[in-house]
């Protein structure tokens, strides 16, 4: 069968559950105490709703640096929960949509991704971690325009790729320079927090370590 | 946002909700034949007006048509395949065939935005966690954790923000050229706070939640849905007509042509006219079920 829009538009969904659903049996699997599903309902629910504290900056949304530092703090799998769910929770308000496939997977990716970073010590340097957090802000804008490059655009060549991202390039890169003047000024503070919370109360020790 | 409550529909289980709520939007992905759109889309406009009244329905017709404008455009400026050229604009073509196309694939977005729109009204918050809570029990439980978690999060960011503009600071409606390093600061030090206070609340919830006993036996649910043979027959013939449109629809599709121009072959009118009447029936399910009842009492 050849491959045109109206088949991707159903293929790519079950390509992203089936890219998704793996952390969630492995979270399942993992078999968490209340206090270790606490922190990340509570860091889904900010990243979801941090964004009517800003509302007075526009197109400041700190959701992608909210995810970063919990999956440095918490660990990959509790990253990419905190991701996945704020994107899906906060449309459960806003309202479904093909793109919430999509936005939960790139934030759940970035929440994963800058879990392995902490663990690998790459975020020691400041430099790695503000960029981290630009590109991710960017990928993120780029990740959702597949969906619409994917779903709606027929004839795909460059030229029309090449317009659909040079129409977004400026959200995206407000996007990335918000999270990262998130990430300059919270996380420290957060992350400080954040681990004398894991260290009292030993939330996800498991995991975190 | 106003939802009509009780619905014939909503009686039933929420797997045919299910089947129904995400059913329908993918039928109308699937379509590539501007009739067979034009009717997903009246239809899902119809369903809206039915769940949520005129109000709401004209609303989201409104930011739908904004869309479905965008991809039009979008379509015609980019794509110059065609052969019926309507005018030139700065040495780029604009065909009748991308218009149509750019047309068809808005009103494909726009159906399934509306769709969408009345996903939650069809298939509530409540019976979502309930179908998919089973199988995933940890992450229906975190899911639901967080539903609850927002209003709570929203009253405590009025109240923070309410303590915190008594405290000398300005309120952003007051002095709107405020530094915008000053704002940056006021809302960190806001979203900080949020952060402590929250935290501190969900750590109380868990040591409370284990002090009650969770985890120490199988889980139940505060909703039993039972399946009864109402819900049987409903997903049968829920099922054959989506399947039936499904059919209908792919066949339509190879027979559809935009390019090089536009043109239909119709195999068999009454196959053609079955299937379109399939769709409806289908996308109409919840409003069919009340015009029955009407009759019978």
């Amino acid at each position: 069968m050849e491959i045109c829009a109206e088949n991707l538009n159903i293929i790519m969904p079950i390509v992203l559950i089936l890219l998704m659903l793996p952390f969630f049996v492995i979270f399942e699997r993992s078999k968490p105490r209340p206090k270790d599903l606490v922190p990340i309902a509570v860091m889904s629910a900010l990243g979801a709703l941090g964004r009517a504290l800003f509302a007075a900056i526009p197109n400041f949304k700190p959701t992608t640096a909210i995810v970063m530092i919990t999956g440095m703090q918490f660990g990959p799998l509790a990253g990419f929960l905190t991701g996945a769910l704020s994107a899906l929770v906060s449309n459960l308000f806003l309202g479904q949509g093909p793109w919430t496939l999509w936005q939960m997977s790139a934030w759940g990716m970035i929440g994963f991704v800058s879990g392995i970073f902490q663990k690998r010590g790459l975020f020691q340097y400041r430099t790695v971690l503000y960029l981290f957090g630009m590109i991710s802000g960017i990928l993120f804008g780029w990740i959702l325009n597949l969906q619409y490059i994917l779903g709606y655009v027929d004839h795909l060549n460059v030229e029309t790729v090449a317009a659909c991202y040079a129409a977004s390039i400026w959200f995206d890169v407000t996007h990335g320079i918000s999270t990262v003047v998130f990430l300059a000024i919270l996380e420290r503070p957060w992350g400080r927090k954040l681990h004398r919370l894991k260290a009292k109360y030993g939330i996800l020790e498991k995991e975190s370590e | 946002m106003y939802v009509r409550p009780y619905t014939i529909f909503s009686t039933f289980h929420p797997v045919i909700l299910l089947l129904y709520a995400l059913g329908a939007p993918v039928i109308t992905m699937f379509g590539r034949n501007p009739v067979f759109q034009l009717t997903a889309c009246i239809c899902a406009l119809c369903v809206n007006v039915f769940y949520m009244g005129g109000k709401s329905a004209r609303r989201g017709l409104r930011s739908v048509f904004g869309l479905f404008l965008l991809i039009t455009v979008m379509n015609v400026i980019l794509n110059p395949m065609g052969i019926t050229v309507l005018f030139t604009v700065a040495n780029r073509k604009v065909t009748l065939e991308s218009l149509c196309y750019g047309v068809s694939n808005g009103l494909m977005l726009a159906g399934v935005l509306l769709w969408f729109r009345s996903f939650t009204a069809v298939l509530p918050n409540q019976k979502f966690l309930y179908l998919f809570g089973k199988r995933f029990q940890k992450t229906g439980l975190l899911l639901s954790m967080i539903v609850k978690l927002f209003p709570e999060t929203r009253y405590k960011i009025q109240c923070i923000q309410q303590a915190q503009s008594t405290s000398g600071e300005n309120s952003s409606s007051d002095e709107r050229k405020t530094d915008i390093r000053m704002q940056i600061k006021k809302n960190m030090r806001q979203i900080s706070s949020l952060l402590e206070w929250s935290m501190e609340d969900g750590i109380e919830t868990a040591d409370s939640m284990k002090a009650r006993g969770y985890g120490d036996h199988i889980r139940t649910s505060y909703d039993v849905y039972k399946v009864s043979s109402g819900d049987k027959i409903m997903g049968a013939v829920l099922t054959i007509f989506l399947l039936v449109s499904v059919c209908e629809i792919s066949v339509q599709n190879r027979g559809f042509l935009y390019y090089p121009t536009i043109a239909w072959k119709v195999n068999n009118l009454w196959l053609t006219l079955g299937g379109i009447l399939c769709q409806i029936v289908f996308f109409l399910t919840p409003v069919w079920l009340e015009i029955k009842k009407g009759k019978r009492r």
